[in-house]
């Protein structure tokens, strides 16, 4: 393009912006005139501080240069032509037709800065906003998007909520996913009971889903919050998007050396009378099985019961080691499910049912010769704890694995701790004597990670994660240990992550799916000597 | 034996390092020739420890992985400076046989392992008294369930017919009364317990002798046999001479075992110094074993640290053998039974996967001359490759590639003729 044929383009599409935004950078916005059609849409407030972040954070700078450079590149020198804030519009990706915007205090010095950055692409002015397209066609579509003769993304269906609810933080991203429906049709159909009790509401998202919006945070680590509307999850899959029961006791905080907590909203009596819809054909005597096991363990109580009588939250919580563990490196999490149990009746069943199963267990245990389960009782803070141990002299070696399995219930008033160790039993009921917190009123499935704690788990069983590595891999067993450590040393560095995903009922055919990334992680990666900082 | 008078030469050193070490590399050939017989049969039969193993054990006899055993196995054999402790860790697990599927717990075998490994090389009156109350075998062969009111006649039958004597000197009622020696025996909290009150104290008559036998004294009594010393002689002969051993090659070595008390590195000291050992006819007539051919391979390519044992273990079980778990008590034929074509193949499939895949893990020596090729495959394997096959594996392999020794050592390995050591 000349010179000449340049300038003409920019006095237009100056005079066309002029009523709208061509007087006030801060006021004009940008997104006004990518045009609908573009199916992706980034918004970066703040070019400045979303470097300063990323070049604070060790991951960017730990993470190989090949797959970084280009775009580590790119940004800084956007950065370097003076670009504050920056828009990207593209059809539907970078192979096909967008425009970029960007404003800076000196437009005509960032075009010219953008020019040299793409020098195939095409030129543009929006009032004090320099830009490029990446051809002609863009230029013209997006001034049709100015003179108004065509719409915005700002007029496309829930968009303008979809920034409401996700705008303001350092990166806004909207993908338009309704061109990819024919690729995902079965997502949400899958008739596998594990993966509809588990990934119910995930699968119904990804297969309905035609949007998706969400913001970036770089502010001390990373934080993503996502939202996609969607379709409402059908009668046979609404278990997994559960309302919080009135009356249902708050969740237990984490103990203390908590390495990760999962939370998960599932009103199981629906799932159970709604399971001829996902249950395969093969699965069905599986079924059968179980819940005729069911009654047996649990005094004749029928399944609907027994799961009519649970509440809707299932808490996993993994924690330290046994602190009287005799196997050094060989020393495994504990772990431990919550679940409120509002029907005393089925508290009582359940007491019972966990003794008759170890006893089940030890019968078998004795037919094959194998160690058997000696059945204790604890008290601790008032609460009664069936506790099961292997007596250290039916097994082999002193250290044996499975001294560090000691099957344990509890109750915490109404909610039943199942737990693998009498300690994360008593680590809970402590946490659960504490002055309740108040209700976080949240319903999604939530996972919470502590990287400090895990990395404690992952140098517990040192051994063992060795054994599995030097079988798996070979090598000398100091290889081994080093990758364990390396692996452990990069957990540590995770302060905190949490990851949720729920679904809240919107209108009657709808719903919003949300998602949210947290992770506070500093220093993901040790920094390497001379990588960019 | 008649004591080998020949000069100790490069072919001589080579063959008693196939057989007795997995492996012949140059380096160790050239060591060997420069101490002579005498002192590298000593080496050999020396033990020596293998504490990096050890502590790799020490972490996977924990593991409830099936293959942990197989997989512990091939990565200590193919790095141990031990060779020959490795190779009867094998062949007593090819005698005394048990096997994970009955036994069921990988620890028991990894015990197992270890003692073939402490007491293979000593007394074999030993070696079968402690065989007798080892927990793998007293799983394996039903001495968990033997009383005096109901004596199981597993173990003592198959001590009788083939751990000791074999097939012949005994009868159904000596099989009755040794089984009557062993009750008492059994397993508590998996490791060996004797209940008195269990066994049964009478008088028995086993070959023949009576008294108040235990388990301990029948295994001596077994052991103790001529015809042990024939049917022992006959199976060493068949894993160090020949797959089919001459009958007065085995009648020499059962001679040379009873005249070492039934002590197995003096027997094999005797057999490594005897002129059998190198007879032409006895050079490359031992078929190797998958395990063998797997350890041989690595061991030839200078591998410093085991590559994926569990891959090992695996691709030695697609030729055709399962360490540690063995399809019965009579454990495996071997000879040209371990040579059909899907084993060939599962050969050829592993030295690619080797030289290709795991190839850094290889240090073998210089491969880029003829002359070169030519000495590497005749210590490894016994046999000079023809011109034409050099010429071959020099044109398929360039000079070039810098993969060069590793694929050249691949294509010599994968020649029928190192499928015999």
């Amino acid at each position: 393009m000349s010179r000449l044929a340049l300038a003409l383009r920019c006095v237009v599409l100056l005079l066309l912006l002029r009523p709208a935004a061509a007087q006030d950078v801060d006021a004009f916005d940008p997104l006004s005139v990518v045009p609908e059609d573009c199916r992706i849409c980034v918004d970066v407030a703040d070019l400045g501080r979303f470097l300063t972040a990323l070049r604070s954070e060790n991951l960017w700078a730990g993470l190989p240069d090949a797959a970084t450079a280009e775009a580590r590149a790119g940004l800084e020198r956007l950065a370097a032509i003076g670009a504050r804030r920056v828009v990207f519009g593209a059809e539907a990706g970078l192979g096909k037709s967008w425009v970029l915007l960007v404003s800076a205090d000196d437009a005509e010095r960032a075009l010219k800065g953008l020019r040299e950055l793409v020098p195939a692409a095409k030129p543009l002015r929006v009032g004090k906003w320099a830009g490029l397209g990446s051809d002609d066609d863009a230029v013209d579509r997006l001034a049709s998007v100015a003179a108004q003769k065509k719409p915005s993304v700002l007029r496309r269906d829930g968009f303008a909520a979809a920034r409401k609810a996700f705008g303001g933080g350092d990166v806004f991203v909207h993908v338009d996913l309704a061109g990819t429906r024919w690729l995902r049709g079965g997502a949400g159909k899958a008739k596998d009971l594990g993966q509809a009790l588990l990934a119910a509401h995930v699968l119904g998202a990804a297969a309905t889903a035609d949007a998706i919006t969400a913001r970036v945070d770089l502010d001390g680590g990373l934080r993503v919050r996502a939202g996609a509307p969607m379709r409402a999850l059908g009668p046979d899959r609404a278990f997994a998007a559960p309302s919080s029961r009135p009356g249902a006791a708050p969740p237990i905080p984490a103990p203390p050396g908590t390495s990760l907590r999962l939370a998960l909203r599932r009103d199981l009596a629906a799932f159970w009378a709604r399971r001829e819809s996902f249950v395969a054909d093969d699965a069905r005597t599986g079924v059968a099985e179980f819940q005729n096991n069911l009654s047996i363990l649990l005094g004749g109580l029928a399944a609907e019961e027994v799961f009519a009588g649970l509440g809707d939250r299932f808490d996993l919580y993994v924690g330290p080691p046994p602190a009287e563990n005799p196997a050094p490196r060989h020393a495994f999490p504990t772990a431990a499910v919550v679940v409120d149990v509002p029907d005393a009746a089925l508290r009582t069943e359940l007491l019972l049912g966990f003794q008759t199963t170890l006893g089940v267990v030890n019968a078998e245990a004795a037919q094959q010769r194998r160690p058997r389960y000696l059945i204790e009782t604890a008290d601790h803070r008032g609460a009664r704890l069936v506790t099961s141990r292997f007596l250290p002299e039916l097994l082999p070696d002193a250290d044996d694995d499975r001294l560090q399995l000691r099957p344990t219930l509890a109750f915490a008033g109404s909610r039943m701790i199942l737990a693998t160790h009498p300690d994360a039993a008593r680590a809970l009921l402590d946490a659960a004597a504490q002055p309740a917190a108040p209700a976080d009123g949240r319903t999604e499935d939530r996972l919470e990670f502590d990287g400090a704690a895990a990395a404690r788990a992952v140098r517990s069983a040192a051994g063992f994660l060795a054994a599995q590595e030097a079988l798996k891999k070979g090598g000398a067993p100091e290889e081994a240990a080093a990758t364990i450590e390396f692996l452990a040393g990069l957990v540590a560095r995770v302060e905190r992550a949490s990851i949720a995903f729920g679904v809240a009922p919107a209108e009657k055919d709808a719903a919003t799916a949300t998602f949210e990334l947290d992770l506070r992680a500093p220093s993901v990666l040790p920094v390497k000597a001379g990588a960019p900082r | 034996m008649k004591a080998f008078r020949g000069p100790f030469l490069r072919d001589e050193a080579a063959h008693l390092l196939r057989r007795a070490a997995f492996a012949a590399t140059p380096a160790a050939v050239d060591r060997a020739v420069a101490d002579g017989l005498d002192a590298t049969v000593e080496r050999l039969l020396a033990p020596s420890v293998d504490a990096a193993a050890d502590r790799r054990d020490a972490d996977l006899r924990r593991s409830d992985e099936p293959h942990a055993v197989a997989a512990a196995w091939l990565a200590r054999a193919a790095t141990t400076p031990d060779p020959l402790g490795e190779a009867l860790v094998l062949f007593w697990h090819d005698h005394f046989v048990s096997a994970l599927a009955k036994v069921g717990e990988p620890r028991m075998m990894f015990d197992q392992f270890a003692l073939f490994r402490a007491a293979g090389r000593g007394s074999f009156v030993a070696l079968t008294q402690a065989v007798a109350r080892d927990p793998a075998m007293v799983r394996y062969l039903d001495l968990e369930r033997t009383t005096k009111d109901a004596p199981n006649e597993n173990f003592a039958r198959e001590l009788l017919e083939l751990f000791t004597t074999g097939p012949g000197p005994y009868g159904e009622r000596d099989v009755k009364e040794a089984a009557r020696a062993f009750t008492g025996y059994g397993l508590r909290a998996g490791r060996f317990r004797f209940v008195p009150a269990s066994h049964d104290d009478g008088e028995k008559t086993v070959f023949g002798v009576r008294g108040r036998f235990g388990g301990d004294d029948v295994a001596r009594l077994a052991a103790e046999r001529p015809e042990t010393a024939a049917f022992l002689a006959r199976k060493f002969a068949r894993r160090f001479v020949a797959d089919v051993p001459a009958d007065a090659v085995v009648a020499a070595l059962a001679a040379a075992w009873t005249a070492a008390g039934g002590d197995v590195a003096r027997t094999l000291g005797v057999l490594f110094r005897s002129e059998a050992f190198y007879a032409p006819a006895h050079r490359r007539a031992v078929v190797r074993c998958p395990a063998s051919f797997v350890v041989g391979a690595l061991r030839a390519g200078g591998v410093a640290a085991p590559p994926s044992p569990a891959d090992l273990a695996r691709r030695t079980l697609a030729m055709g053998r399962a360490v540690g778990d063995p399809p019965s008590v009579k454990g495996y034929p071997g000879g040209d039974a371990w040579r059909h074509p899907a084993a060939r193949l599962a050969r050829l499939d592993f030295l690619a996967h080797l030289v290709e895949v795991e190839g850094a893990r290889l240090s073998p020596p210089p491969l880029a001359t003829r002359d070169e090729l030519a000495a590497f495959a005749r210590d490894v394997s016994g046999s000079a490759p023809t011109r034409a096959e050099l010429d071959a594996i020099l044109r398929a392999v360039k000079d070039d590639d810098p993969a060069r020794d590793r694929r050249r050592l691949g294509l010599l390995f994968a020649r029928p003729e190192c499928d015999r050591c």
